[in-house]
């Protein structure tokens, strides 16, 4: 009898185990390089602790025209970091998988005029996300398609 | 009715003024290593501490039940290297600090760019307005140093950081 309800509470325990593992495993398939339908950027996606946070790895204008260096977040509403290097800012952030192949809770950042928009992931297959950026409520924002990029290993 | 208005107005200053009288400030200084594991890539590359929230350790004698962070402000924060004598080849660094619960988004504390070649340390320059006080309220969370790389470098890079916060705290 003591065996049974321990292959029981064990059978019990790893089925939790398991969907807890399986649930990490399918939030992590966002883990790789994206790139935006513009074209002019190449996003990675990593993970920090149980979120995940978007940086960029590649601009097709990397150079400010105007001081001829690489180029920062000028626009910045803090002053104090607006020499962040942009190549390597985390576009975006503190996405948290949601199942259903959505990522939610998080925010995207667009350098170009210094704003923060809440956001949510979604994977339409698994070499395309909706990225959808909002102010307040999501039916008031916008959505782009992003393309996953196959990343040749050294 | 304007009197009753000033009455009430000068009733919150009075209240809101109580409040912050009663906050203590206190420095502290988290030493740590920041290891990015080789082989490493040009470009931004991320080192991360699991920070444990110790506020008895931290505080010390201003310890007391019921302690709660309100404000933790980056003071400096000066990073230098362990295994060789200087920053080369390292353009920039990038200081934040990260957490699992999903009401605290990431906040950058801190940057330097660009770094001098041959720099024996460096020095980021603190925001001016990265508050992370609730970060101090959790258990633990993740200190996470980005640094610019001028080349692929093959080896492991070991950083050591010494991070200063000013906190508020009741």
């Amino acid at each position: 009898m003591k065996k049974i309800l321990f292959i029981a509470f064990a059978a019990f325990f790893g089925t939790i185990l398991s969907s807890f593992v399986n649930q990490d495993a399918a939030g992590d398939r966002l883990i790789g390089v994206w790139e935006p339908s513009n074209g002019r950027a190449r996003v990675k996606v990593e993970k920090i602790g149980a979120k995940y946070y978007g940086k960029i790895v590649w601009l097709k204008e990397a150079v400010d025209p105007v001081t001829k260096q690489p180029k920062t977040d000028k626009n910045n509403p803090d002053p104090n970091l607006q020499n962040v290097p942009l190549k390597g800012y985390r576009m975006l952030k503190d996405f948290v998988y949601a199942g259903k192949d959505e990522w939610t809770e998080g925010t995207i950042y667009d350098p170009l005029n210094g704003s923060t928009y809440s956001c949510t992931i979604k994977m339409t297959d698994k070499n395309s996300l909706e990225i959808r950026g909002y102010i307040g409520v999501s039916a008031l924002g916008r959505t782009d398609i992003w393309k996953r990029l196959e990343v040749k290993k050294k | 009715m304007k009197l009753k208005f000033l009455s009430i107005a000068l009733a919150a200053i009075t209240f809101f003024g109580a409040c912050n009288s009663s906050d203590q400030a206190t420095e502290i200084t988290v030493t740590d290593t920041f290891t990015l594991e080789g082989p490493l890539y040009e470009g931004s590359n991320p080192a991360q501490l699991v920070y444990a929230v110790d506020l008895k350790t931290l505080l010390g004698d201003k310890y007391h039940e019921g302690v709660k962070i309100t404000d933790a402000t980056l003071a400096s924060a000066t990073i230098s290297p362990i295994d060789s004598g200087s920053l080369s080849g390292i353009n920039s660094m990038v200081l934040s600090v990260a957490s699992d619960n999903p009401e605290l988004k990431m906040l950058e504390l801190g940057v330097i760019n660009p770094i001098k070649e041959g720099s024996q340390s460096a020095v980021l320059n603190p925001s001016g307005e990265a508050n992370a006080g609730k970060y101090f309220q959790e258990k633990q969370y993740y200190i996470v140093l980005d640094v610019g790389l001028n080349a692929d470098i093959e080896d492991n890079l070991s950083l050591k950081g010494e991070i200063k916060f000013n906190l508020k705290h009741n």
